[in-house]
């Protein structure tokens, strides 16, 4: 090629590794609300500054300046952004025309995209399943498997997907975006979120308990009808899918914080309880026949 | 519960916590140690019952199966809900349902600990940005690690006071409220039952990029039910038709492109 052999520097594998173990250890080690992830991004950028700059201490000051600004993603996943910026910063060093804004630019396109399709994919669906099948091993016998399971199943998945990702963004740079794009990015994460959608529904239905003790007496002599038998040859887990969609029609169309979801909880338990609770304390079996929950 | 058991706790809540590095950062932290099904295990192996604390661990996590903590923005602190939360129920004696509820608490009080925590870091980062003006990237490494520190006191130490002083007190606690007031422990019954709601909206908010996909809900819940089926195998059938829903697409666009191209 026609670059000049004594110029030319290249980052070794090694300290692309380097960088890739340091984030994963300390991507959120001096976190804050206001820098976030900068302070860790810097320590990531360490060995390829060291590497690129490392004999001229003016390169090194402004690529400091560069990588202390706010930074924040899905921290496992997000590292496509910085084989990116390892790239460019390489390219940089040989003398492309790359400037500050360029470089900080294609990190913030990176790395909010990613901290949406990250949070969905890692513990909003990812997580989600492996914990279900290590509740699933050590539910009712309290074996230890279950989060044996979950521990090294996580790891060894996690682990992997983010080193790919990040040798991922160094080897197409610039490009990383349209790659994705072509590797039809939209369709795996809609796919993702149909695996994700079906798996909660199976824990939602397992695991949100929410019955009614109330029975119906007709005349005399009859036994008396359980109401939420009834509700389940309607709907198994009625009130417990109601309020589920409820929730989330609250927090989607309302815009409730998590906060308000937690009040609604205790609010409609505790209301539907308050016969239960009053009955007890003054001793009024009657009333407490008209507890609702 | 012996000082050497609560500072093993104390220590385990500080190597899971969220702004952690020692325990692979976030993957090996806060993703699996500071997970409840996790916490329960150690906290059984501490305490000496592993299968009282596995079960704990699980009904604590079916509450929290789908935490995710959106640009930093923690709903429920999962350190003191697991590291606090479940010694002390195992400690006191009570049941799965009502350590549900303890661990709820924890996690509401921790919230307030870890917002305290996000906006004080910022010193480091302002400690940071003069470090950058003088080229010193050794500076910006240690603050790294300095800010250590107040994390340690915040999930170590702190932690290590309230389960030697909670010990003590659980156990009349939990025996208090199972005498005394077992309405009480009835309502925390139904809340614990009622909380995994809350988990479930949020990912379904957070995945379900339109309502329509909610139908896909609606089928793992009638497949848990009506087909008998474990969550497992649900997750398999799930895997199976989001691989048809892929090809599907994948599909439809070529025609789509091999339509633009016969147009052209």
């Amino acid at each position: 090629m026609g670059s000049t052999p004594t110029a030319e520097k290249k980052l070794t594998k090694g300290d692309l590794r380097r960088a890739w173990w340091i984030w994963t250890f300390f991507n959120l080690s001096a976190f804050s609300m206001e820098r976030m992830q900068a302070p860790a991004f810097v320590y990531m950028m360490s060995p390829i500054i060291k590497r690129l700059y490392g004999d001229r201490p003016d390169e090194v000051k402004q690529a400091l300046q560069r990588h202390m600004v706010f930074f924040n993603t899905e921290p496992q996943t997000g590292v496509i952004a910085h084989g990116v910026t390892a790239a460019l910063e390489e390219q940089r060093a040989n003398g492309a025309p790359i400037n500050d804004e360029m470089i900080n630019s294609v990190k913030a396109g990176i790395m909010g995209p990613m901290a949406g399709i990250g949070d969905s994919m890692i513990p909003g669906t990812l997580i989600p399943i492996l914990l279900a099948i290590g509740i699933s091993i050590s539910s009712g016998n309290g074996s230890p498997f279950g989060p044996i399971f979950y521990i090294v199943a996580y790891l060894v998945i996690i682990l992997s997907l983010s080193y790919y990702l990040f040798m991922f963004g160094y080897r197409y740079g610039m490009n990383t975006m349209r790659e994705l794009a072509v590797g039809g990015f939209r369709r795996l994460t809609t796919s993702l979120a149909v695996l994700g959608l079906i798996v909660a529904g199976a824990i939602g239905a397992q695991n949100i308990h929410l019955a009614t003790p109330l029975t119906y007496t007709g005349s005399q002599g009859v036994a008396p009808v359980s109401i939420q038998t009834t509700l389940d040859g309607i709907f198994p887990g009625l009130i417990a899918f109601a309020l589920t969609l409820f929730l989330w029609y609250g927090m989607r169309r309302r815009g409730w914080p998590i906060n308000r979801a937690l009040v609604v909880v205790l609010a409609v338990t505790f209301i539907g309880f308050l016969p239960n609770l009053l009955g007890s304390i003054f001793g009024l079996a009657g009333l407490k026949a008209w507890s609702i929950f | 519960m012996a000082w050497w058991q609560a500072a093993v706790l104390a220590l385990f809540c500080y190597l899971g916590a969220l702004t952690t590095p020692w325990a692979l950062g976030t993957s090996g932290g806060w993703y699996v140690i500071t997970r409840p099904l996790v916490a329960g295990l150690i906290s059984g192996i501490v305490l000496g019952d592993v299968t009282k604390g596995v079960l704990i661990g699980i009904a604590v996590q079916l509450v929290f199966i789908a935490l995710i903590t959106p640009g930093g923005a923690v709903p429920a602190d999962l350190s003191f809900a697991s590291y606090l939360g479940i010694p002390l129920a195992m400690v006191g004696g009570a049941t799965p349902q009502v350590a549900v509820s303890l661990a709820v608490a924890f996690g509401a009080i921790g919230v307030a600990a870890w917002q305290v925590l996000s906006v004080g870091n910022a010193g480091w980062a302002h400690l940071d940005d003069r470090y950058a003006e003088e080229g010193n990237l050794e500076g910006i490494i240690r603050s790294n690690y300095l800010a250590q520190i107040p994390t340690f006191i915040l999930r170590a130490v702190v932690p290590f006071v309230v389960l030697l002083a909670g010990s003590a007190f659980a156990q009349d606690f939990v025996t208090f409220l199972n005498k005394d007031v077992p309405w009480l422990v009835g309502y925390l019954t139904v809340l614990g039952g009622a909380l995994p709601a809350v988990g479930i909206a949020i990912l379904l908010l957070q995945i379900a990029p339109s309502a329509t996909l909610l139908v896909w809900f609606l089928a793992g819940w009638v497949l848990f039910f009506y087909g008998h089926l474990s969550v497992v195998a649900v997750a398999v059938i799930g895997l199976v038709l989001a691989t048809i829903y892929y090809l599907y697409f994948s599909r439809i666009e070529q025609l789509a492109t091999a339509g633009e191209a016969q147009r052209v």
